[in-house]
């Protein structure tokens, strides 16, 4: 019976953290709407969050971190650069440490990261599909994750 | 100053180093991205012996000290200054200034740390960033009881190439001025010094991850530093001139899973020139740490240090403090996001030939952090 419980336990807690609560989310890539890009591939994304410097269709990638919302950098942790928050946040410091590498732009707000989006040439970053949809001057080009 | 015995060169470094800089930064073009970037790393450590006193080594001290790094980023222009202040010292450690030769090559000029020394290109004084409290003694400072050069003045090469199956070489290399040796230790030449007794350093770092992306690899590393010695420091019968030292080694930073292991060993050949004659010293020196993560926040680890006729080094013989062997054992709870709480125990034997070698158990207390 207290394996059971568990069980129970383990599997809730992995669909707090997966989403899998709530069916039907989806997060997408988005980026400015000036920029020329239609697509950009998984592995592409995951080297420009890891500070690698990446070129799509001639034009170079400058990735945006959103925070402040736990279960979307659940989703970026898991699903775009696939390593945990903590080895992530430790990879970001070794790199300015080491050559300098400057940390990536942050928001936490939505409006707030559309009009960077827009100001930028090719800044791409992870949203809600629902909050993507209604902003202006942006567009999706990668779906990245979806709720089951 | 004039060493006996040899030829002196007078270098006028100065001149030299303004010269480096203006090459790298007449090569920079306008900048349209600029990036400012500002990482703080504060540290206090609690130092206790637990076994009978021993002569140089002091019973129990507390450190504190903080790590402060300025980086500037343009489109291919970088400068990366280290400063770090602690109830110890206080010392510019790092002032380089960058050139992107391409996406991921780099040329540096000015004071940086030997791309020979893993740990030390890899966690610079960067406390929080490594999981030990104490570094490997192959490893160490020069201020520290450091025995193999840390910090270049010179030019630095520093290249990732990504290969078609993912994989990755990375390179490193360096020219430059070594250390000089002082009645306390190797003296690494600093950035604002004028002419001085510095000799030449030569040192290299090749990678390879099999995974473009990861952080597990392996390589060699080695070097060639002429370490002069000031005269009349060093209690010697004969006045020793200067030293060449050779070295070449592996080193690996390898992850399964929760496990991850940190080793290196390399090979010295020393040349202690003395007026009258030369003295061969070659030894090998090495350490293995393993750590595990038990869980997000806490993690153990244990570390062996020691090596091969390391005991009877002439060279190492003139390093007092050097610790020939340590056995120990930590464990480091990440109390928040950026802090940490790290102890370590261990068995530690220090000195070699010339001073007799001494045993002692310690412990340590850490606290470290990053901010912002």
């Amino acid at each position: 019976m207290i394996r059971r419980r568990g069980h129970w336990l383990v599997v809730c807690v992995a669909c707090l953290i997966t989403g899998a609560g709530t069916p039907g989310d989806t997060v997408v890539l988005v980026t400015g709407a000036a920029c020329p890009l239609t697509d950009i591939n998984a592995l592409d994304l995951r080297k420009a969050y890891l500070g690698v410097v990446v070129k799509v269709q001639g034009q170079q990638i400058r990735p945006v971190l959103m925070r402040g919302d736990e279960r979307l950098e659940q989703v970026f942790y898991q699903s775009v650069v696939a390593m945990s928050k903590k080895s992530y946040e430790r990879r970001r410091l070794s790199l300015t440490l080491k050559y300098g590498t400057p940390r990536l732009a942050e928001f936490d707000d939505v409006v707030a990261v559309s009009e960077a989006l827009r100001s930028m040439e090719c800044g791409v970053t992870y949203l809600w599909k629902r909050d993507a949809k209604v902003l202006a001057g942006v567009k999706t080009v990668r779906l990245l994750w979806q709720g089951t | 100053m004039n060493l006996p015995g040899r030829i002196r060169m007078y270098m006028p470094h100065r001149r030299l180093a303004a010269f480096g800089l203006i090459g790298v930064l007449a090569g920079a073009p306008s900048v349209a991205e600029v990036n400012h970037e500002f990482l703080f790393f504060p540290s206090v450590d609690g130092f206790d012996t637990f076994s009978e006193s021993v002569p140089s080594v002091k019973d129990s001290f507390t450190r504190a000290s903080l790590d402060l790094l300025y980086g500037f980023s343009g489109d291919r222009f970088r400068f990366l200054g280290e400063f770090l202040l602690s109830s110890n010292e206080s010392e510019l450690e790092r002032l380089q200034a960058g050139l992107r030769m391409g996406d991921e090559t780099f040329v540096w000029a000015g004071r940086f740390h030997a791309p020979g020394k893993f740990w030390t290109s890899e966690y610079h004084h960067g406390q929080f960033l490594q999981t030990s409290i104490t570094r490997p003694a192959l490893e160490e400072w020069e201020d520290d009881g450091g025995t193999y050069p840390s910090h270049i003045a010179g030019l630095l090469l520093e290249s990732e190439h990504q290969r078609h199956d993912d994989s990755a070489i990375g390179l490193a290399a360096s020219v430059g001025l070594a250390p000089v040796l002082e009645d306390n230790g190797l003296a690494a030449h600093e950035i604002f010094e004028g002419k001085s007794e510095h000799g030449l350093s030569l040192s290299f770092r090749a990678s390879y991850r099999p995974e473009y992306l990861s952080s597990s690899q392996f390589g060699i590393l080695g070097g060639w530093n002429e370490i002069n010695v000031e005269p009349g420091t060093i209690a010697v019968p004969d006045e020793l001139g200067n030293i060449d030292q050779a070295t070449l080694g592996v080193f690996t930073d390898w992850y399964w899973n929760d496990l991850r292991l940190l080793a290196s060993l390399v090979y010295f050949a020393n040349t202690l020139e003395f007026p009258t004659q030369n003295t061969d010293d070659n030894y090998l020196l090495g350490y293995a740490q393993l750590e595990y993560e038990a869980n997000n926040v806490i993690t153990v680890f244990g570390r062996v240090d020691g090596g091969i006729d390391q005991d009877d080094s002439a060279y190492l013989g003139l390093f007092e403090t050097f610790i020939t062997e340590r056995y120990m054992l930590g464990a480091r709870w990440d109390v928040a996001e950026f802090h940490s709480l790290t102890l370590e125990v261990a068995d530690t034997t220090y000195g070699a030939s010339a001073t007799g070698s001494r045993d002692f158990n310690e412990f340590r207390l850490q606290w470290s952090a990053v901010f912002p």
